[in-house]
């Protein structure tokens, strides 16, 4: 017995039955689920609740103060995400705007003329994407992937998981291998949304998107004014650039990180405009050919920049781990997986390479390799964001083997929208 | 039904969905506020738990139980509201605009009630919480130190700090019934 457990006082009935006179009730009265339910959701439709009054006066001393300092910097830094008093970032893209949310993480992997190809790394962007452009308009984030024609949608990634928010036109969602399109006013999951902007930012949002390189159209010219009394960000356009990357910190944006560097090194939109944009290079093109669906033609691609052993080589390697995996052939994938562990043992996408193997053993029905996945990965990082997809597994498979204590304790860190009665049945059977 | 193994490999990417966390914990959470709170703004302080969590669900790591995680967004909840209400009464009371109570004479029961209530104003609300969770919902101390994520010495600081703080502002328990 432990000495907390020793020390446990012993309970005081009278003081049970003295407090229980003043504390309410702890049954719900009836019809109080459905009422608050109503509450929450029309909370959500409210924008979101205005910071105190000294908060806002501090955050003015303190935008000052930031603006003296830093503010020739930032104008001689016109790529840079332009931050907005409510902390989100503003980028304007060729043919749409992004707001990046307090401190998303956006790599901007193509931005030309045939299309942009973002790949969101952390946290939550918005987009209007303008329609009627011809352009291709993608945003992955892990191994989910949206494609929109022209739309208002927001995307978050948190620990690994991809939420995607339709205000506005339709957008293809593929995740775990499912494609589906969602249109205005779904989400993915299912009623969590994402918008937590203010009713001015949607609007600027929404509002029309300068389309960089096309001549203007008279309904476009006239309605270009931002809708806002917040300034326009200035048309800071990141085109041809491999990888650049824009945080949201309005520390990144004012100080200027590595990343923030590596944008403001791109070409500005007026250089963009009137220069030939930038070829795609071989990882960019292998890219397309996957999003266009050739995916014989794409996993060349990538083998051959996987091969040329350059700074695209990493990716290039996970994608031909990621690609076999996505469409049904495990037994390439863990071909690919064992390449990529060899050539990058200590690679960027190593836990996520546990993940595709993991999924690659269960879809090869080869039990003995996913549990010893699921033990290895569980003693050597039992708090990553992946660790309950491990646990489900060594749940399910300690639960057909009669051990039901050992299943219970595994998949009670198993999130509740995961199937874990199902992981569970063989221990509720008679 | 055994789920197979290519249904639990596809499931086990679906995310929460915020329709069923809410429908299997609203119990859970209305107890817990309704129990921590003390107060009649339990549906109210119920709505702004659920709104944070809806708000953070994309957040959840799964290394922790759901309920540990609801419990600390509550927990949170109601502290701040607490404070808020107490910070709230003492500038009332400051500016000489705090309510009188009522004139009128209650029954025996509301008066006690009252005065329990009084009684638990004089405690922080860590050290409420523990007494009300170890003495009303029967929590051990570790299940408390867990929740709370204190150790559990803390734990029983709180609550022999709660005792007698409490018996020193209501009297002793079981002394009503020996007057």
């Amino acid at each position: 017995m432990s000495r907390e457990r020793e020390r446990e006082p012993a309970r005081n009935p009278e003081l049970l039955r003295t407090l229980g006179l003043a504390l309410p009730s702890p049954t719900p009265r009836p019809g109080a689920e459905r009422r608050i339910a109503r509450g929450i959701q029309e909370r959500l439709r409210q924008p979101a609740r205005g910071w105190p009054f000294w908060a806002v006066l501090g955050a003015c001393v303190l935008s000052a103060c930031v603006g003296v300092l830093v503010g020739p910097r930032l104008f001689h830094a016109p790529s840079k995400p332009a931050v907005s008093a409510a902390g989100h970032s503003w980028l304007a893209l060729r043919a749409a705007r992004a707001v990046l949310v307090e401190r998303a993480n956006l790599e901007i992997e193509r931005d030309d003329e045939r299309g942009t190809e973002l790949r969101l790394v952390a946290g939550t962007a918005l987009f209007h994407v303008q329609k009627g452009t011809g352009r291709s308009f993608v945003v992955t984030a892990g191994a989910a992937r949206v494609q929109v024609i022209g739309t208002v949608f927001g995307v978050t990634v948190a620990d690994g998981r991809v939420s995607v928010d339709v205000v506005e036109g339709v957008v293809r969602f593929t995740n775990g291998g499912v494609t589906r399109n969602l249109g205005a006013g779904e989400t993915s999951p299912p009623g969590v949304h994402l918008f937590a902007l203010s009713p001015a930012e949607l609007a600027r949002l929404r509002a029309p998107v300068p389309v960089v390189g096309a001549a203007p159209s008279a309904a476009a010219a006239a309605t270009t004014a931002p809708s806002s009394a917040e300034p326009e960000p200035s048309p800071s356009t990141p085109s041809g650039s491999s990888h650049a990357v824009a945080r949201a910190s309005p520390a990144n944006a004012a100080q200027g990180s590595t990343e923030a560097a590596r944008a403001a090194a791109a070409p500005s939109a007026a250089e963009t405009a009137s220069n030939a944009p930038a070829a795609p290079n071989a990882y960019q093109r292998a890219r397309a050919l996957e999003r266009d669906g050739s995916i014989a033609e794409a996993a060349s691609a990538y083998a051959a920049v996987a091969s040329a052993g350059d700074a695209d080589a990493e990716d290039a390697t996970f994608a031909l781990a990621r690609l076999p995996a996505q469409h049904g052939d495990p037994n390439a994938a863990l071909g690919a997986i064992a390449r990529y562990r060899s050539a990058f043992p200590n690679g960027r996408y190593a836990r996520d390479i546990d993940v595709l193997e993991l999924n690659a053993h269960l879809a090869a029905h080869d039990e003995t390799a996913a549990l010893r996945d699921a033990e290895t990965f569980l003693a050597h990082f039992p708090n990553d964001a992946r660790a309950w997809r491990f646990r489900l597994v060594r749940g399910a498979s300690r639960a057909r083997a009669g051990d039901c204590a050992g299943a219970a304790s595994d998949l009670e860190r198993v999130p509740d929208g995961a199937p874990k009665t199902a992981a569970l049945a063989p221990c509720a059977a008679p | 039904m055994q789920g197979t193994q290519s249904d639990v490999e596809a499931l086990a990417r679906a995310p929460l969905v915020f329709a069923d966390v809410y429908a299997e914990h609203f119990a859970f959470v209305y107890r817990v506020v309704a129990r921590l709170s003390g107060s009649g703004d339990v549906e109210d302080l119920v709505q702004e738990v659920f709104v944070v969590v809806h708000r953070r669900l994309g957040e959840f790591r799964g290394d922790a139980r759901l309920t540990s995680w609801l419990f600390r967004i509550a927990y949170l909840t109601v502290g701040a509201h607490v404070r808020r209400e107490r910070l709230g009464r003492r500038v009332r009371e400051l500016f000489g605009r705090e309510p009188e109570p009522s004139t009128a004479h209650p029954s025996e029961e509301l008066e006690r009630a009252r005065r329990v209530r009084a009684a638990l104003e004089r405690l922080s609300f860590e050290q409420r919480s523990a007494l009300v969770l170890f003495e009303v919902e029967g929590w051990s101390g570790a299940e408390i130190a867990e929740a709370l994520g204190v150790p559990s010495g803390t734990v029983f600081r709180r609550l022999h700090e709660a005792r007698r703080a409490f018996a020193a502002a209501y009297g002793p328990p079981g002394e009503e019934e020996a007057r």
